[in-house]
């Protein structure tokens, strides 16, 4: 950049420390990109259940758990729609037990809402089916709690 | 908030009014700041990603003139700063806007790092006693490199929080408010902070005239 000598130098100074190309970021993004996928997302695993009911499996009792770091994407996928947007997921886990499912969830101004969140109870029943079983104890009325937290006027997915 | 317990409906006083803050909103099809948080509080990390591209280079040029014009102290600091973000999303409130956040985590990591390296506080009454002004006449020779460079060399010489404050409201374009979120100060002391700050560095500069 040209110096216009007749201005005030400071005021030149920081004029070009404004127009500073970025450098070192370009290299340095990708190293910090790299250095926060190898942090740990923490996770809690869940205990699934056979089409009996049961979690011990086979002769040895075995048992397979589901890590809450592969139901958190699942439910996000199957939950949202162009009229909606996931806010957060909570899976609360006791004694390796899903116990409940707490949604919150964005929508748009105007949908009716009501008929969302039965729609969203719904898909979340039938993705804890599909990743831990049937859990006998687990009351997809009673533990699936769904929150409209925000609306928007505009693509939740955007706003 | 409208809570959908089954059987009960609740309705809580967020509905009532659309919220819409444009000061998070990026506009076209950008997904906003607000979106990003959301989804990388679900853990996905192309959100991060998105944050990292959008907010890294001014958090990068940032960095860079807190610690004295080092790029590996730079790349320290924000590489920390977004490690830190990461683990700290859940923590992040809608108070304070992403970018302020950010800003905050990489100020406070390039002033731990400056006391590191320099564990003597520079304040307004040491300052007058260093770095006298350069004796040579610039005009003849004078190259935006070297003017920031000197510009890097007055800014050093300045106590960090008016350093800070400095360059987030003349190179960030931060409002005096987003700085005192930011470093956590009045919006009056950011005053305050700024006039000392423009005074000692037209000072420092005024050779280069």
């Amino acid at each position: 950049m040209a110096v216009d000598e007749s201005s005030d130098p400071l005021a030149r100074a920081t004029e070009a420390l404004r127009s500073e190309d970025d450098g070192a970021w370009t290299e340095l993004s990708r190293t910090i990109l790299e250095r926060v996928r190898t942090l740990v997302v923490p996770a809690e695993s869940v205990v699934s259940f056979n089409d009996e009911g049961e979690t011990e499996r086979g002769a040895r009792g075995s048992t397979i758990r589901v890590s809450t770091r592969v139901l958190v994407p699942a439910l996000r996928h199957d939950l949202e729609t162009p009229s909606r947007a996931t806010d957060a997921i909570e899976v609360v886990v006791t004694d390796d037990r899903c116990v409940a499912v707490k949604i919150d969830l964005v929508g748009v101004y105007g949908a009716d809402l009501q008929a969302e969140g039965d729609e969203v109870r719904r898909a979340v029943s039938e993705v804890l089916r599909s990743a831990l079983g049937p859990d006998p104890d687990f009351d997809a009325d009673r533990d699936i709690r769904v929150s409209f937290v925000d609306v928007v006027t505009q693509d939740p997915h955007r706003q | 908030m409208l809570v959908f317990g089954w059987p009960a409906l609740r309705c809580g006083p967020r509905l009532i009014g659309v919220h819409h803050d444009p000061a998070v909103d990026a506009g076209g099809e950008e997904p906003s700041d607000r979106v990003l948080v959301r989804l990388a509080r679900l853990g996905d990390r192309s959100a991060f990603d998105a944050i990292v591209e959008r907010h890294g280079p001014g958090m990068y040029r940032f960095a860079l003139r807190m610690v004295g014009g080092h790029d590996a102290d730079a790349a320290e600091v924000v590489q920390e700063a977004f490690v830190s973000a990461w683990k700290n999303l859940e923590t992040f409130e809608a108070r304070s806007t992403l970018r302020t956040w950010l800003f905050s985590l990489t100020s406070r990591r390039a002033v731990d790092l400056q006391r590191r390296r320099r564990p003597t506080p520079v304040d307004d009454e040491f300052l007058a006693l260093v770095a006298p002004p350069a004796q040579r006449d610039p005009l003849q020779d004078v190259l935006d490199r070297e003017l920031v460079a000197a510009l890097q060399v007055a800014l050093t010489q300045l106590p960090d929080q008016q350093r800070a404050v400095w360059l987030l409201r003349e190179v960030e374009d931060m409002s005096y408010d987003e700085i005192a979120t930011t470093l956590a100060i009045t919006p009056d002391s950011v005053r305050g902070q700024l006039h000392r700050g423009r005074q000692n560095l037209a000072e420092r500069m005024a050779p280069w005239r």
